[in-house]
């Protein structure tokens, strides 16, 4: 019964999961033309973040003719609610990744990060690309248990910041201020993307059980 | 060169002729058949209308009774046979309505064990008595096995047994016709069974039984078989259904009926034989006096509603 | 004056037939109870067990106890006409007494039991009645014009009022809006919230909506399986049913995916 609503439901469920697969893309994009100093690379993530705008634009319309015509109800009204927050979660995800990418494009044809950040930055890309697969895990299989090692890994994201900025802050620091003002933005946006990421898995909490995680 | 245009699927059906013209066949004969059965009212109407409107009209044709007057003399009427007329279907009407009633209620609202179902076994077994039938049971008990004279109040009972199915039918239909959402809505404000079927079920279904009874009525009215085996013919009007002979309409019919054609004179002579007009006059009462009664019964149930 | 419904174990039968199996609940006085469920569950049936009034159709029985405010209305020596002096009901389609006029209507409840009341008292029940019913406005006119006169929405609201005109302690309500159109029936939801302030209202209906719009709480009935008794599946808060209900047949049944 009801099939036309329970199909619309079905693809909004699937174009969720390819703004997180785009999210991973543009995440690891972005990484990759900040360690190799890769120009193409870059430019195709600035243009890419378009498409994570469009959908997270279509996924809003979509949602909300849902709601206004098929008075959805219990766990249906859960994911669309949820869908309307976390496709804004996906979104800033995907800026966060333009505006590393932007980084990297800006210190061209200079590598942005110096070679003493390089470990710090490569395992923060790291972990976000882990971070958005799980994500997408949850997305898809609404799996509360793998919410919760989503929280973890944020606070391992946490501890790589930290990491960075006592790098940036110790008396050693030869690179000067332009490049301490990049790695602590560069921090700021790895640290969000994980932020966001929480939250994501957080509403997909709430649909599943339909009540708000304590945190 | 002109545009051949496309055919329009509304107006080139292929069909299309056959369908009107069926159409207009099976309109044909049921106009057809529609005037071939009011043939016989129509024709009966005109009749006994033209047939019994100068016996009707006579002076004193509905206020005097024939008295002593044979076939040959002018001048008398039919009033004893109104008298009786009337006053044999009242009684019956009075006796028949409430035990009707009563016996409709009982199948319709009460009634849903094997009593039931004999009831309504016994109500469709009287449907089909014949007049004759009835007049001769009436006549076995009160004639034979008391003793009994010839009066109005027998042709009465015999009538009752014909009226009373007729009357619980057409009851029991106008009953089941009270939507049952009525009932439910009074037993719902917690009012009792029986207060709901004399207040809300009867009072609804008011017209039509009222309508039934005179059904009921149109039906004896005209029954002669009662009037032959349990009265007798009496030119005099018996105001008193209880004892001696009673005249009444089909009787006065039946009486000229015997006197057609004889034209036999007293003084010698041919004389004029008003058989004839008497009996078509008195036919045409007959007729007019129910369709007075299903006129009253009209007015009835036109004031019931205005009275709301 | 509204009044307290505890229902225990309470099965219903058909002569031989199972209709419904143990249900229990508890409906709180002042406060509206919206009964759900696909066609059959029994939701109706269980309805009219609550002022006996299934008992008009012959071979129904009831076992287990429904009690007002503690009394057992199934208790031996009760009288069911007695029982339904103190439960009202509306029913599916307005059903007003289409030989007597608006006023008559209204106060047939209070005649017809016989009352002695002098006609300024029923003047003033009259007019309370159509008030309470929202109709007074409309009706004030022509009280003495046949009741069946009026359109869908406003015969529902004089059935209302002759409802409330016999002040039961609770209001029992088959599918009110059914036959009518869509204002009519926002008309009657906005009054049934006025109505709870007064009496217990319990209302079954076939439009989720319309039961999330209305009701304090939400039973949700449903069948075990084809030829099995109906069941009470879920009560609870309204909100809760509608949010995140704890079965999932009820989860099911709300969202559409059969029924």
């Amino acid at each position: 019964m009801r099939d036309i609503y329970h199909d619309e439901l079905d693809e909004i469920g699937r174009r969720t999961l390819e703004m997180t697969k785009l999210v991973d893309v543009a995440m690891e994009r972005a990484t990759q033309s900040l360690l190799d100093a890769n120009l193409t690379l870059a430019d195709q993530v600035i243009a890419d973040d378009k498409r994570i705008d469009a959908i997270r634009s279509e996924l809003e319309d979509r949602a909300f003719q849902v709601i206004a015509q098929q008075a959805p109800v219990a766990t249906d009204l859960r994911v669309l609610i949820s869908t309307i927050h976390l496709s804004a979660d996906l979104e800033r995800m995907g800026d966060l990744a333009l505006h590393i990418a932007k980084i990297a494009r800006l210190r061209y044809p200079e590598p942005a990060v110096p070679p003493e950040a390089r470990d710090v930055i490569s395992q923060m890309g790291e972990v976000a690309g882990s971070l958005i697969e799980k994500v997408a895990d949850v997305v898809d299989g609404r799996d509360v248990a793998l919410a919760q090692a989503i929280e973890e890994e944020d606070d391992s994201m946490d501890a790589l910041r930290r990491k960075l900025f006592t790098l940036v802050l110790s008396p050693n620091w030869q690179r000067g201020t332009e490049a301490a003002i990049d790695m602590t933005l560069l921090g700021r946006y790895y640290e969000r993307y994980a932020d966001h990421a929480v939250a994501v898995a957080r509403h997909t909490i709430f649909t599943v059980t339909g009540t708000r995680p304590v945190h | 060169m002109t545009a051949v245009s496309a055919p329009s699927t509304l107006t080139a059906s292929r069909g299309r002729g056959m369908r009107k013209f069926k159409n207009n066949l099976a309109a044909v004969l049921v106009t057809l058949a529609f005037l071939i059965a009011l043939v016989p009212l129509v024709w009966l109407l005109y009749t006994v209308i033209g047939k019994g409107i100068r016996g009707l009209t006579r002076n004193g044709f509905l206020t005097q009774d024939l008295g002593v007057r044979t076939f040959q003399d002018a001048g008398g009427g039919v009033v004893h046979g109104i008298i009786g007329t009337l006053e044999q279907v009242a009684v019956t009407t009075v006796i028949a309505v409430p035990i009707a009633l009563l016996v409709a209620v009982y199948l319709v609202e009460y009634g849903h064990g094997w009593l039931a179902r004999a009831t309504t076994f016994m109500v469709d077994v009287l449907t089909g008595i014949p007049s004759i039938v009835a007049a001769l049971f009436i006549y076995a008990i009160f004639f034979v096995h008391f003793g009994a004279q010839f009066a109005g109040i027998w042709v009465s009972l015999a009538l009752l047994m014909l009226m009373i199915p007729v009357v619980v039918r057409t009851t029991e239909e106008m009953l089941k016709l009270v939507p049952n959402e009525l009932r439910e809505a009074s037993y719902a404000l917690g009012v009792p069974k029986w207060k709901t079927v004399l207040r809300i079920v009867l009072p609804t279904a008011f017209t039509g039984i009222v309508t039934g009874v005179v059904l009921g009525i149109a039906r004896v009215a005209g029954e002669t078989a009662p009037l032959l085996i349990l009265d007798k013919y009496t030119t005099h009007t018996n105001w008193n259904p209880f004892t001696g002979y009673q005249a009444a309409l089909p009787l006065v019919i039946k009486d000229q009926v015997s006197n057609l054609g004889s034209s036999f004179s007293f003084t010698g002579g041919t004389a004029t034989n008003f058989a004839p007009e008497r009996m078509w006059g008195a036919a045409l009462t007959l007729i007019i006096l129910v369709m007075l009664l299903n006129l009253i019964a009209r007015l009835i149930g036109r004031f019931n509603k205005i009275a709301d | 004056m509204a009044k307290r419904i505890d229902v225990t174990n309470l099965n219903i039968y058909y002569s031989k037939f199972h209709a419904v199996s143990d249900v229990n609940f508890t409906i709180a006085p002042r406060s509206v109870t919206a009964f759900i469920g696909p066609s059959g569950c029994g939701k109706s049936t269980v309805l009219r067990t609550l002022n006996r009034m299934h008992e008009v159709i012959a071979g129904a029985r009831v076992e287990g106890k429904v009690a007002l405010d503690g009394e057992d209305i199934y208790a031996n020596g009760v009288d069911p006409v007695d029982v339904r002096r103190t439960i009202g009901m509306v029913f599916q389609r307005p059903n007003p007494f289409p030989t007597m006029s608006i006023y008559d209507n209204v106060v047939a409840g209070l005649k017809l039991r016989g009352g002695r009341m002098s006609k300024s008292q029923l003047d003033g029940v009259v007019e309370n009645s159509l008030r309470a019913a929202n109709l007074w406005e409309e009706v004030r006119n022509r009280l003495n014009k046949p009741g069946a006169g009026l359109s869908g929405g406003q015969q529902q609201r004089l059935c209302i009022a002759r409802a409330i005109a016999v002040e039961p302690a609770v209001l029992l309500m088959d599918e009110p809006c059914s036959a009518l159109d869509p204002i009519s029936t926002l008309a009657i939801e906005d009054l049934i919230q006025e109505l709870k302030e007064k009496y217990t209202i319990v209302i079954v209906t076939h439009n989720m909506q319309q039961a999330a719009r209305v009701s304090d709480h939400t039973a949700f009935f449903n069948l075990s399986g084809i030829g099995k008794p109906g069941q009470l599946v879920e009560i609870d808060e309204t909100e809760k049913i509608f949010s995140n209900p704890s079965d999932k047949r009820t989860e099911d049944y709300i969202s559409g995916r059969f029924g």
